[in-house]
């Protein structure tokens, strides 16, 4: 209940920011260009911008909204919130990845229509997004500014979407997909119908990273919060 | 104007500290460098691949890296200043003489006189296209005044950092009237003559003419003047 409250206020801010307004209107520009791109790289494309955008947001926007909460001084009331670190985790990512998901669908569904396995991506696109979000959260406990957070995190997205990219154009190494951005790639490819078929263990590869980077952000987002006001200006 | 230096210097201080001038500073060098070398030498491969070669293309790219100095210079500035906002520090500039007019000075002027110089530097010296002087200078100043837009835009709609990062978002569409002019046929294109990018682009294929200039250079101004007055209202 806690965490629906929590995920209910996430939301909430997410609309105020713009972020739905934003992303309807970013749908509707790669609706666009998916329309007027030739069919034998339809699917090619749609991938990336499904990799590269919506699947990202989250590890772009996180650093904005920790470091704002902080500015504003909310992480002081951390002790005393009932809120516990695992909620406070869920409902950021979880709250991102509904908009990264939304939007993914809504790509495919107005561009592709056929062969698209919707409930494949729509789980691919959520764990990939929540993963990168997590990540996104951690990088931000180490930030000081948005234009800090932007230096730490461009490498990261660099190296998560950079295989995928190259994979797109026949750059391939099968040891590459233990990467969250390959095991992503690979699922979304499969499920918009590009390919018929899928290595099982792509699965379980994506949740180990999701499990790996709640853990991680697990211990890291408690000591972070009370170093608040302690920090060298 | 002292006080505009002064609080340049403390914007300076910052972004030092973030060290997103490490990276600022020689990104359009670098930039230019990676464009000049790898694009012909993709154009050198492409052709026997794939029958398809980069060489219509290279005014396009010169395009691209005179926007993009004034465009990141806009955006790490836009930041600085909606962090001081969200921090409660530009309040403070408001009530000593260092506010209204001198405060934005100091966040988008100076930063932006850099901006034009690199731009003209940089494009001069590692242009691809062959582009003429006059269309480095014109387009140099097209793209730093539609950087101030740009800036402009952030800090008087964004309501904090975040916001700001939603709308920087679509700084990247401000440039599509960019690729336009070489996509869209002539009469299509200009639906986006509205955009200083259009300008750029027009000006890069047609050259620079006494009424492509004066038209992107307005298309800035006009801009440039309606988030001045939003950004007015705002702060009082």
């Amino acid at each position: 209940m806690r965490l629906f409250s929590a995920l209910l206020n996430d939301v909430h801010f997410q609309i105020k920011y713009g972020f739905y307004f934003l992303y309807t209107f970013f749908s509707a520009i790669y609706i666009a260009v998916l329309l007027v791109c030739p069919q034998e790289y339809k699917k090619t494309v749609a991938a990336i911008i499904i990799l590269s955008d919506p699947a990202m947001l989250g590890s772009f926007f996180i650093g904005g909204i920790w470091l704002l909460e902080k500015g504003e001084g909310l992480h002081r009331y951390w002790v005393i919130s009932p809120l516990r670190t695992l909620e406070y985790i869920l409902s950021k990512s979880v709250s991102l990845a509904l908009i990264s998901t939304i939007a993914a669908n809504l790509i495919v569904a107005a561009s592709l229509k056929h062969d698209v396995n919707y409930a494949m991506l729509t789980f691919s696109t959520f764990v990939g997004s929540m993963v990168f979000t997590i990540i996104g959260l951690i990088v931000a406990t180490y930030a000081q500014s948005v234009n800090q957070y932007m230096i730490l995190v461009s490498p990261l997205e660099i190296i998560i979407t950079t295989p995928p990219i190259l994979a797109a154009f026949g750059i391939w190494y099968p040891a590459l997909d233990v990467f969250p951005g390959m095991a992503l790639w690979h699922l979304i490819n499969y499920s918009i119908g590009k390919t018929n078929h899928i290595e099982a263990w792509l699965f379980p590869v994506l949740l180990l990273w999701f499990s790996a980077a709640l853990l991680l952000s697990y211990r890291r987002i408690p000591p972070a919060m009370q170093t608040e006001g302690g920090n060298k200006v | 104007m002292r006080q505009t230096i002064k609080l340049f210097e403390i914007g300076l201080r910052q972004i030092a500290r973030d060290g997103m001038l490490l990276v600022l500073l020689p990104a359009p060098l670098l930039v230019g460098i990676t464009f000049k070398f790898a694009i012909p030498f993709a154009d050198g491969i492409l052709p026997d691949k794939l029958s398809f070669s980069l060489l219509p293309w290279y005014g396009l790219v010169d395009g691209m890296l005179i926007c993009l100095t004034p465009m990141f210079t806009a955006m790490v500035s836009a930041f600085l200043m909606l962090e001081e906002r969200d921090d409660g520090i530009s309040a403070f500039y408001q009530i000593t003489p260092a506010g209204g007019y001198s405060y934005l000075a100091a966040r988008i002027c100076i930063p932006s006189i850099w901006a034009f110089a690199t731009t003209v530097i940089v494009v001069w010296w590692l242009n691809i296209s062959g582009l003429p002087t006059a269309v480095i200078w014109t387009c140099s100043l097209i793209s730093t005044l539609e950087g101030i837009a740009l800036f402009m835009m952030l800090v008087s709609t964004a309501g904090n950092r975040v916001e700001g990062l939603a709308l920087s978002k679509l700084m990247g569409v401000s440039l599509l009237g960019l690729p336009l002019v070489w996509f869209a046929p002539a009469p299509h294109s200009y639906l986006l003559a509205f955009m200083p990018s259009f300008w750029i682009g027009k000006i890069i294929i047609d050259g620079s003419t006494v009424f492509s200039a004066t038209s992107g250079l307005l298309s800035c101004l006009i801009w440039i003047a309606l988030f001045i007055k939003k950004f007015m209202l705002r702060i009082q």
